[in-house]
């Protein structure tokens, strides 16, 4: 079983959000899942585009009371 | 470092320093070097840039290029000889000018100085209408 | 009345500044720098792709610092906020009123594997003038291939920095005939060409028109350099002839007690308003060493030794965050301009702004030296060009 890292990216403007991700992603291990949560409303997109292009999967994309959560498994780290 | 003056003063910075010399006292008679002694002052210089760096002025300063093109190409007698014409007619615009319906603007007609601002503004729409479709076509009209 | 005491770690834009800001009657200021030059980082740029000689970006600490104003040419090892106390390398101790951490942000070459070995072979824009040196060498004997530039992680100094690189490059390429068989490539780690939406979609059109190719969500990972590839953490990979990659930046290295006053990445926690340091009413940190929400950038540190220099006075000053970030291309310029409150506002690439970035370099020392001429211009500039102002008139 991964760890679960948690990212608060609230209140950071773009690209504050997808900046914390990558950096988080960065530490991350296959098998971890990452957990971010957002008030930039264009990190939904970005988060998104991100999951494509690296091949992650994404778990969970929510949008709540202005706070966007997304919850990513890591799948696709180099070995 | 050099040391001794003879080294420092070369002919050249020695022929330069008497031209330099020579000018600032002339410009001493003048009066020019206390008054910007006295100009040189960090509250005139404050109020000065707070004045020229107005952003309509750093807005225009960017365009330079593109409104000097345009104003280039203004015809200034067209403009000169309608000016005063324009800017009576804008000053007399009251503030807050009614709303005219169809049955208005009827009544409007009637009025000489409307049926000449009408022929103006035709004669000017004609000519519009005329360079628009020159534009679209040229050699056409 | 005995002079306060005030300790400047470092040198650089904002500690020197600071210095030259401070009223001497009033405090007794002592710079402290392991480095006995500064150096104009943007010149990096100049050198590395306009060739110019390393020289006119390097000048002695101790020759930009008012008379009066003390310089120890020594390395800070730790600082003590419980005890007021800075420890040098030397074996020194500097006791003080008030301490400004004012020590930039050093560059980690070993957190990319391959990276310091592609330094070394090939030099860079973003370390040292020698390597920017380097890199124009390698640059122009380049006949054919790409010149890949990319960033190894997404919090770095001067954002619009690798874009200017690109462009400048491109330019260099142009002015040696080679333009045609040297591809310039940028990659970067976010999801539009520029961090910002608003400026991304203003260069990305000037990127195409050059032919320059592009990479979006690619952030260094690792780099063989015997295979000539970039691997990025994003899980895709970049041909390089040469390459340029810009290093993960560190907070500073040497120890500051209590502990928690640093980040978890190592930067010095400050309020960002008023640059204190969190929890001490006699420390404040500017530039690029701090945890402040905001660019790192030469004029971040600027506008914060201001707020400090007032601050030390008693009056109150704030920082709003303001960015002026240059990017030039090969015959315009624009400002990335944003605050604390609004991301970048619209501005359009003009010659204007091309020509304003040309003169801040020109006088880049002058503006350190006399900061009291030209204080009120730079004042009346931001306050001309503040984001919610511009924003009125539809940019800028």
């Amino acid at each position: 079983m991964g760890e679960v890292i948690k990212v608060d990216a609230k209140g950071m403007a773009c690209p504050g959000p997808i900046s914390a991700l990558t950096r988080a992603y960065r530490k991350a291990k296959n098998g971890d899942i990452i957990e971010i949560e957002a008030t930039d409303p264009g990190f939904k997109p970005d988060v998104q585009a991100w999951v494509k292009r690296t091949g992650n999967e994404l778990l969970e994309l929510t949008e709540e009371g202005g706070v966007i959560r997304a919850r990513i498994k890591v799948t696709a780290k180099r070995a | 470092m050099p040391e001794k003056l003879e080294e420092v003063l070369t002919g050249e910075r020695l022929a330069a320093l008497e031209r330099t010399l020579d000018l600032l006292v002339k410009l001493d008679e003048m009066g020019v070097l206390e008054t910007v002694g006295d100009v040189l002052e960090p509250d005139t210089l404050r109020y000065l840039f707070k004045y020229l760096m107005h952003p309509g002025l750093l807005k225009v300063a960017d365009r330079l290029d593109v409104i000097l093109d345009a104003l280039g190409r203004v015809d200034y007698e067209a403009v000169n000889k309608n000016i005063d014409l324009v800017n009576k007619a804008l000053k007399s615009v009251p503030e807050e000018a009614e709303p005219v319906g169809l049955g208005g603007l009827l009544g409007a007609l009637r009025d000489p100085d409307v049926q000449r601002g009408l022929g103006f503004l035709v004669a000017f729409l004609k000519a519009l209408g005329k360079s628009l479709a020159e534009e679209k076509e040229p050699g056409k009209a | 009345m005995a002079k306060e005491k005030v300790v400047i770690l470092g040198g650089g834009g904002g500690g020197a500044i600071l210095a030259n800001l401070l009223p001497q009657d009033r405090f007794e200021v002592t710079v402290v720098d392991k480095s006995e030059y500064h150096v104009f980082l943007p010149g990096f740029l100049w050198v590395a792709f306009k060739g110019q000689p390393k020289e006119k970006f390097r000048r002695p600490i101790k020759s930009l610092l008012k008379p009066g104003v003390n310089f120890v040419h020594d390395e800070v090892v730790g600082v003590d906020l419980n005890e007021r106390t800075v420890h040098l390398k030397g074996g020194g101790k500097l006791g003080y009123d008030y301490v400004v951490f004012a020590t930039g942000a050093p560059l980690d070459f070993d957190a990319v594997p391959g990276h310091r070995e592609l330094v070394e072979r090939f030099g860079d824009f973003y370390s040292t003038l020698e390597n920017a040196e380097k890199l124009h060498r390698t640059l122009a004997s380049m006949r054919e291939g790409r010149f890949v530039i990319a960033i190894a992680d997404p919090i770095y100094k001067c954002p619009p920095g690798p874009h200017k690189g690109t462009f400048l490059s491109y330019e260099l390429f142009k002015r040696l005939g080679v333009a045609d068989k040297v591809k310039v490539v940028l990659a970067v780690p976010y999801p539009h060409v520029y961090s910002s939406k608003t400026i991304a979609d203003v260069i990305e059109p000037e990127l195409e028109a050059r032919g320059i190719e592009t990479h979006t969500f690619f952030t260094v990972d690792s780099i063989d350099l015997e295979k000539h590839k970039i691997y990025s953490l994003e899980g895709e990979e970049l041909d390089f002839t040469v390459a340029a990659v810009v290093a993960p930046h560190t907070g500073p290295q040497y120890k500051v007690e209590p502990g928690n006053v640093k980040d978890d990445s190592g930067y010095i926690k400050i309020d960002k308003y008023t640059s204190q340091v969190v929890g001490f009413d006699d420390a404040y940190a500017i530039g690029d060493c701090t945890n402040a929400p905001t660019s790192k950038s030469g004029v971040t540190a600027h506008l914060q030794a201001e707020v400090v220099a007032k601050r030390l006075q008693g009056f109150d000053a704030r920082y709003s965050g303001r960015t002026n970030c240059p990017l030039i291309t090969d015959g315009k310029g624009l400002f990335v301009i944003s605050d604390y409150d609004h991301p970048p506002i619209p501005v359009r690439l003009s010659g204007l702004k091309r020509f304003l970035e040309e003169l801040f370099v020109a006088t880049y020392w002058s503006a350190i030296k006399y900061p009291e001429l030209w204080d009120p211009i730079f004042e009346a500039y931001f306050e001309a060009s503040a984001p919610e102002v511009f924003l009125r008139y539809g940019g800028w």
